[in-house]
Order: structure tokens, then C-alpha cells, then sequence
């Protein structure tokens, strides 16, 4: 399971392995201040973070940020 | 002083009229204790008499709960209570949910002293009156005679107004109630004592009782993204236009699913946001920030991601109780599991 949490310490708290820092509490994967494209682009990113951690080995619960 | 009026109240299997074939059983009046009601009786004593025992089929009040509960309080008054019992109904989820809504409404429609008796886990827990004292029950009958002591000695305290102790003690489930009472030591002193005790691995007991997280194990990782089945699972808020299923807006009581069959993205049309614990109308302008349905299409079609299970499950995650969410969870996750779904993406607000 890839977690997005716009608060991360809360899953970590709760022991989930695999947490995704989204972007904000009420707009966890966007931004209503971009442009619709830019904003898309920002939610692909993190997307693909979260995909990416599926493939990712961990025993401990571990943040990853979108770069 | 006479003795205390209990009302009793069983389902169909414990009032003796039957199994699963009896259980439309309409509510009906008996005199007197009836099948446990006899033991509960002795252990209760001179001081308290079972008047009588309304007995009804657990389908019954679980299809039509709106009419049968206020016919089965008729019959309670009838029998002008000191005290109504209801159960042990120890793990039977109808029987516990029966219990529940009987013992909550005796206690706000005949204004008495209400308890009941479950095992920790049954869901009838959830849905009571905080003001109806549950005492702890096993999970099946088979400790029926220490639970049903337990049940008797509530019972007499709750009548007589006596001050219960810690739930521990007493042996009910925890009522949220805080009672202030003395100490001889400070809380630095005992703060102090139980961080020396945790220092030399002494057992100790914590004062504050923190919500128990499950550690789960992580997954193991998944080798291909191209060769999975993705399950969708959010406690955003997300659902249908109109909320058909009622979800609360805090402390939800139920999670929904909604088909993803054909749907490309999540227009603001036909999905809302419903999530009572942050200012939710970036998510209701467009859901994909809530999750990212669209982003995930992309990558289907590009063969980066292998399947979709197309069903998007979701419920609101604000102030929702550690054992409730358990329960959800544990729901959604065997509808994954038996979907084959091989990962899940999570969104959490």
C-alpha cells in the first residue's frame, strides 16, 4: 500500500511503511493556485512517487517526497 | 423497601422460541425470568424481582428496527421498570445490535437505568447509548454464569446509585466517563515511578490509554508495476453526487463503492466531497486532488501500470474511532483480497 498524507507523521505514527508527503490537507495531490496543466503535472509526480514506492523494498515506516 | 423492577430482554434463541427459523419473531411479553433470566434472577437476589421478559426474533428488529424497537419499549413499560436488562449477548452481532437499540431507547424513552452485556468486539458496542452501561461478556455462552454475576452486580449498583469503579475492576466496557478522585502521590511522583519501572522493563500500567495501533508487517514490494491489479482506497471524503450512501461527515459509520467501470476521470458533476474535517471545496471543484483517477488512466493507457481493480472504495476518515476504522478497514481490505488486488494506492487527507 502507497499512503498520500498531507501530514505524514500521523500514518508514520501509526506504523504504515509506505507514506507519500502530499501537497496539503484539502488538496492533497494538487494545487488550485497553478494552472490546470502545471497542476496536472504536480499530481503525475506524486503520483508516480506513490506508484514507485509499491516497487520499493522497506521494513520501517519511510516518508519519500515528490523531488 | 420492595424490590427493584427488572425488565428482561432476550432474543428469540435465548427466550427458548427458536433458532434462525424463528428469528422474525414479533416482540412478546412473558411474566416472570425467562431461559439466562432464571440464573440472572438468582444471582440478583431478594432485592430485585424480573417482572417480566419481552423477547423478539433478532431479524425482526434488524429489518424493521424503526417499528419493532418502539413495540418492544411498549411492552417494557408495561412492566413499570426500575432497571431494564438487555442480553449478555455476548459476540451475536444482530443480538448485540438488538440490545443496543433496545437498551438506548429504554433509557431515553422510559428514563431508567439501562445495561446490557457483550463481548468487546460486538458491534452492538458501537451503536449504544453511552449512557446504557455494557458489562463485559465472553464471546459465546459458554462463561455464561460469571458474566451473567458480573451483569447482576452492575445491575444492583446502577440501581442503588452506587459510585462503580475503573472499568477494569467492575468489569464493564469503558464508558469515556473520567471521575476525579484523590491520590496520596503527585502525578510528577507517579510519572516518575512508571518511567523507572519502563526503564528496568518493570510492568507498569499507564494512566492515559493510548489507541493501540496494529504494526503491520509492510508488504513485500511488488517487481512490475505492468503486472499488477491496483486497488483504489480513500478516506478523502470522495463519493457519488447526492451521497446515496449517507456517509457521515465525521465519525462515518460505513465506507461505499463506487464503480470505476467506464468512468475516465472523476468530474465535479458526478463525484462530491462529503469530509466534514477540512474545507473541502478544492476537492469538490475537482476529486483528482483527492485521487488521482486521471493520472492513473494516463498510465494505464501507456501500459505503465498493469490493471485497475475498478472499484473506488472510500469514507470519511475525520474523528473516526481507532476500533471503528479497524473494522472498515478490515472490510475493504477482503473485498481487495478477493478482487486479487495486488497493491493498493491510498489517500488520506
Amino acid at each position: 500500500m502507497a499512503f498520500c498524507s498531507a501530514i505524514p507523521t500521523i500514518p508514520v505514527s501509526a506504523g504504515v511503511p509506505r507514506v507519500i508527503h502530499g501537497r496539503a490537507v484539502p488538496y492533497l495531490l494538487g494545487d488550485p493556485s497553478l494552472p490546470a496543466e502545471r497542476e496536472y503535472l504536480l499530481r503525475e509526480r506524486l503520483t508516480a512517487t506513490a506508484l514507485s514506492t509499491l516497487t520499493a523494498d522497506v521494513s520501517e515506516p519511510i516518508v519519500f517526497t515528490a523531488e | 423497601m420492595s424490590a427493584v423492577r427488572v425488565a428482561h430482554y432476550l432474543n428469540q434463541f435465548f427466550g427458548g422460541v427458536g433458532g434462525e427459523d424463528k428469528a422474525d419473531t414479533p416482540p412478546e411479553l412473558r411474566p416472570g425470568a425467562v431461559g439466562p433470566g432464571t440464573l440472572l434472577q438468582q444471582l440478583l437476589g431478594a432485592a430485585a424481582q424480573i417482572v417480566g421478559t419481552v423477547i423478539c426474533g433478532d431479524n425482526r428488529v434488524a429489518e424493521r428496527e424503526t417499528e419493532t424497537v418502539p413495540e418492544i419499549v411498549d411492552l417494557l413499560r408495561g412492566l413499570r421498570p426500575d432497571v431494564v436488562v438487555a442480553g449478555p449477548a455476548f459476540n451475536a452481532g444482530r443480538y448485540g445490535l438488538a440490545c443496543a437499540a433496545v437498551s438506548s431507547a429504554a433509557r431515553r424513552d422510559l428514563r431508567v437505568p439501562a445495561l446490557t452485556a457483550m463481548f468487546a468486539e460486538n458491534p452492538g458496542r458501537e451503536a449504544i447509548d453511552r449512557s446504557v452501561l455494557v458489562a463485559v461478556a465472553g464471546a459465546t455462552a459458554v462463561g455464561m454464569k460469571a458474566d451473567l454475576e458480573r451483569l447482576a452486580c452492575l445491575t444492583m449498583k446502577t440501581v442503588r446509585g452506587e459510585a462503580l469503579g475503573p472499568a477494569d475492576v467492575e468489569g464493564y466496557h469503558p464508558t469515556g466517563r473520567r471521575v476525579n478522585e484523590f491520590g496520596d502521590r503527585t502525578g510528577a511522583e507517579r510519572m516518575v515511578d512508571m518511567l523507572v519501572k519502563k526503564l528496568r522493563r518493570e510492568p507498569y500500567v499507564s494512566e492515559l490509554v493510548v489507541p493501540a495501533f496494529d504494526r503491520v508487517p509492510p508488504a513485500p514490494p511488488v517487481k512490475d508495476l505492468r503486472d499488477i491489479t491496483l486497488g483504489v482506497v480513500t478516506t478523502s471524503g470522495i463519493v457519488r453526487a447526492g451521497n446515496p450512501d449517507g456517509i457521515e461527515s465525521w465519525r462515518a459509520t460505513r465506507w461505499a463503492r463506487y464503480s470505476l467501470a467506464g468512468v475516465d476521470r472523476l468530474a465535479p458533476e458526478a463525484f462530491t466531497c462529503v469530509h466534514g474535517g477540512y474545507d473541502n471545496r478544492y476537492i469538490r471543484q475537482d476529486p483528482h486532488r483527492a485521487m488521482p483517477l486521471d493520472v492513473l488512466r494516463r498510465y494505464l493507457a501507456d501500459r505503465r501500470l498493469g490493471r485497475l481493480h475498478e472499484t473506488l472504495y472510500t469514507t470519511v476518515g475525520n474523528v473516526m474511532p481507532v476500533e471503528r476504522a479497524r473494522r472498515l478497514g478490515r472490510e475493504i481490505a477482503q473485498e481487495l483480497r478477493d478482487a486479487a488486488v495486488q497493491a493498493v494506492l491510498f489517500t488520506a487527507t
